[in-house]
């Protein structure tokens, strides 16, 4: 495999002072296509989103000017590994409702 | 007639053969953008809500989520959407009569593991799976590789020279099937191994094995079966290591309609009849003008070698990419329209009332979960698929579909009021589970007929069994006489439904974490399948690197003219092919 599990991604979570659903999917399918967003959510009813991205591939540059005309803040910021993220996708660690003891 | 040998077959030339003649035209009706708003105001939101219903689908152009609207005219149901460049109509299945006999088994089911963040409110643009996914796998694929031994004109999906592979590791192979048998509250129990050619991979064995490890009852093989024509030990091996299905590409009778492998299926067959299995499930991707008046035909073939077919499925086109009108209308079929045209080749011996929804086997499970504890859920949205069983009464050279024999409606209407009384009780010790299982045994006499019954089968035996002692040996005997019939419609840009989407139960596994339904994987690949496996491939200088013995062309087929002529003189074609029963008085098999 090309990419390795070590492989460095940034996660920006966003606020959106100028978003609707529609304009929210048209904008997440835009970067959503780049090779190098591995995440994305942008939610026109939360008013609020995230990508992970790889700056590798896409500097946050490109990804803030893309969503300009949502008018992002950005919430957070922090980084990841692609290996943290895949383990952060499995099932098991995603159980709805379930309480951890 | 086109055929082509001394290639790498890739089906163009038969392809454009097959098409010359139109033997009829699906007519798209014509709606205003103002009826179209007038309808989409009343129209119902609530799934499974009478037509006209209102729900959501993409634009092939700009990928918009846009609104849709599924309405009825001329017995047919159809669907409109309005995008950014204009109306955009299909049809959405052949029959409204159908579509509400199948509407009222719908069953939703609530998945309560994600393996994504978001809320599913801009599906299906970020597929997870998400909290508003409403089935759990029932089938999960897993893409071994992106080689192929064809070089099918129309596959996008295969790599081409010089360009990336993909090829997920045994690690993560392992992974992704671990991930969907987690699924809560109900992981996955099936798994599809595809491609490409999965046959390809030299570790194909291991997988297979690994699939067992994790848990998985059924494992099969999404197959073009052309390598286990020419290797028997392959055949052997895989079904030693437990693959239970081949569900092999299975297009038409002549070598013009299965360019891919008509003239492989007898060494393909004679080799899992020597190696004892597997199954085989054949898969016949069906097409309007092109090979939709041979699929009675490819029913009769089935029955003709049911010691080894255990089924036929069904795939009616979906019709990926840019795709113009008038073509849609000359290639386009859907469920009803195939069931319609296997009454008419079977001289009504199938019939378009035999076939049931997947959805039904939803509230067959219901009962079984409470019966027995085991969870085999099917749930996807009504009008994805169709199935039935069909008997063969040997005696009477008979073809008898189950509904003949037995009121299914009737018996899983009962059996679903019986899994709401065991539900309210607090628990069911043995004596009382047998008394339930006579007293379902008893009831089930008022729903089957033995008049109509295949001669031979002893369905009575069978239910007895398997209610009242749990014992299902007797299913062997089932298998050997029946034959599974399926349809499964995967949706393209055209026919696109969110709702239909939510509650997918085939489901690809990528090696990034996510589980994904069909038809977003291969429907929007931009998003899914080809970033995800861009990824995650080799380039082509590393693959070579890692496998300096490799070379592109000894992974294709070539097909020589010699081979050709050697199985059409051969014993072994003439008794698959031309000395075969035919079942229904109509089936002309010309090979």
């Amino acid at each position: 495999m090309s990419v390795k599990p070590d492989k460095r991604l940034t996660r920006i979570n966003f606020r959106f002072g100028n978003i609707n659903w529609e304009r929210g999917t048209i904008k997440q399918y835009e970067l959503e296509k780049e090779l190098g967003v591995w995440r994305i959510f942008l939610n026109g009813y939360a008013k609020n989103g995230f990508v992970i991205f790889d700056e590798e591939l896409i500097p946050r540059e490109k990804i803030l000017e893309t969503l300009k005309d949502l008018e992002p803040t950005v919430v957070e910021e922090k980084t990841l590994t692609v290996g943290e993220l895949i383990e952060s996708s499995y099932s098991w660690n995603n159980i709805l409702g379930k309480i951890e003891s | 007639m086109a055929e082509v040998v001394g290639e790498i077959p890739s089906g163009e030339k038969e392809f454009a053969e097959s098409t010359r003649r139109i033997r009829d035209i699906l007519e798209f009706p014509e709606i205003s953008e103002e009826e179209f708003e007038a309808l989409l105001k009343k129209a119902s939101r609530a799934y499974g809500g009478p037509l006209p219903h209102r729900t959501y689908s993409i634009c092939p152009e700009t990928r918009r989520i846009v609104p849709a609207l599924v309405w009825e005219k001329d017995g047919n149901v159809w669907i409109t959407k309005k995008c950014p460049e204009g109306m955009i109509t299909d049809v959405y299945y052949e029959s409204v009569e159908q579509y509400y006999r199948f509407q009222k088994w719908r069953f939703d089911f609530k998945l309560k593991s994600v393996n994504v963040e978001n809320t599913g409110v801009n599906c299906p643009l970020d597929c997870g799976l998400c909290a508003r996914h409403r089935s759990h796998t029932s089938l999960l694929n897993i893409v071994l590789t992106n080689r192929c031994n064809l070089s099918c004109w129309y596959c996008f999906f295969y790599a081409k020279e010089g360009q990336p592979i993909y090829e997920p590791t045994l690690e993560q192979i392992r992974m992704m099937l671990r991930n969907a048998k987690k699924e809560y509250p109900i992981g996955a129990n099936a798994v599809q191994l595809t491609g490409g050619e999965p046959t390809l991979r030299e570790d194909l064995i291991e997988i297979i094995k690994i699939a067992r490890e994790e848990g998985y009852d059924h494992v099969q093989l999404n197959t073009d079966g052309i390598k286990l024509a020419f290797e028997p030990d392959l055949v052997k091996k895989i079904r030693e290591a437990g693959t239970n299905t081949l569900y092999m590409s299975y297009d038409g009778m002549t070598p013009q309609t299965n360019w891919k492998n008509h003239w492989e299926v007898p060494l393909i067959f004679e080799n899992v009849r020597k190696a004892g299995g597997p199954g085989i499930v054949l898969v016949p991707t069906t097409i309007r003008n092109v090979n939709d008046h041979e699929l009675g035909a490819i029913i009769n073939f089935g029955l003709n070698h049911l010691d080894i077919v255990r089924g036929v499925n069904f795939q009616p086109i979906s019709q990926v990419g840019r795709v113009p009108r008038k073509e849609r209308q000359r290639f386009r079929i859907t469920i009803p329209g195939t069931a319609r045209r296997i009454e008419e080749q079977t001289n009504g011996a199938i019939a378009m009332d035999d076939w049931y929804p997947i959805p039904i086997a939803g509230h067959i499970a219901r009962f079984f979960e409470a019966f027995t504890g085991s969870r085999y859920y099917m749930t996807s949205h009504y009008c994805c698929g169709a199935a039935t069983y069909v008997f063969l009464d040997r005696e009477n050279k008979r073809v008898v579909p189950i509904s003949r024999f037995l009121d299914v409606e009737g018996f899983v209407e009962y059996l679903e009021s019986k899994a709401e009384e065991i539900e309210k009780w607090k628990s069911m010790g043995k004596l009382k589970k047998l008394k339930l299982g006579a007293e379902i045994f008893m009831k089930f006499r008022s729903f089957y007929d033995d008049k109509y019954a295949p001669k031979g089968l002893k369905v009575l035996d069978l239910i007895k069994n398997a209610f009242m002692y749990g014992n299902y040996d007797a299913l062997g005997q089932f298998h050997r006489n029946a034959l599974f019939l399926g349809m499964m419609h995967f949706m393209d840009e055209y026919n696109y439904d969110v709702e239909r989407v939510e509650r997918c139960v085939i489901h690809y596994a990528m090696p990034d974490g996510r589980i994904v339904p069909f038809c977003t994987f291969n429907v929007i690949p931009e998003l899914y399948r080809d970033k995800v496996q861009a990824q995650f491939s080799y380039t082509w200088e590393e693959w070579k690197k890692l496998h300096p013995d490799w070379d592109y062309k000894k992974d294709k087929y070539f097909r020589t003219k010699e081979f050709v002529e050697k199985m059409r003189n051969s014993e072994l074609y003439r008794k698959t092919y031309i000395d075969i029963e035919d079942y229904f008085g109509t089936i002309k098999t010309k090979a």
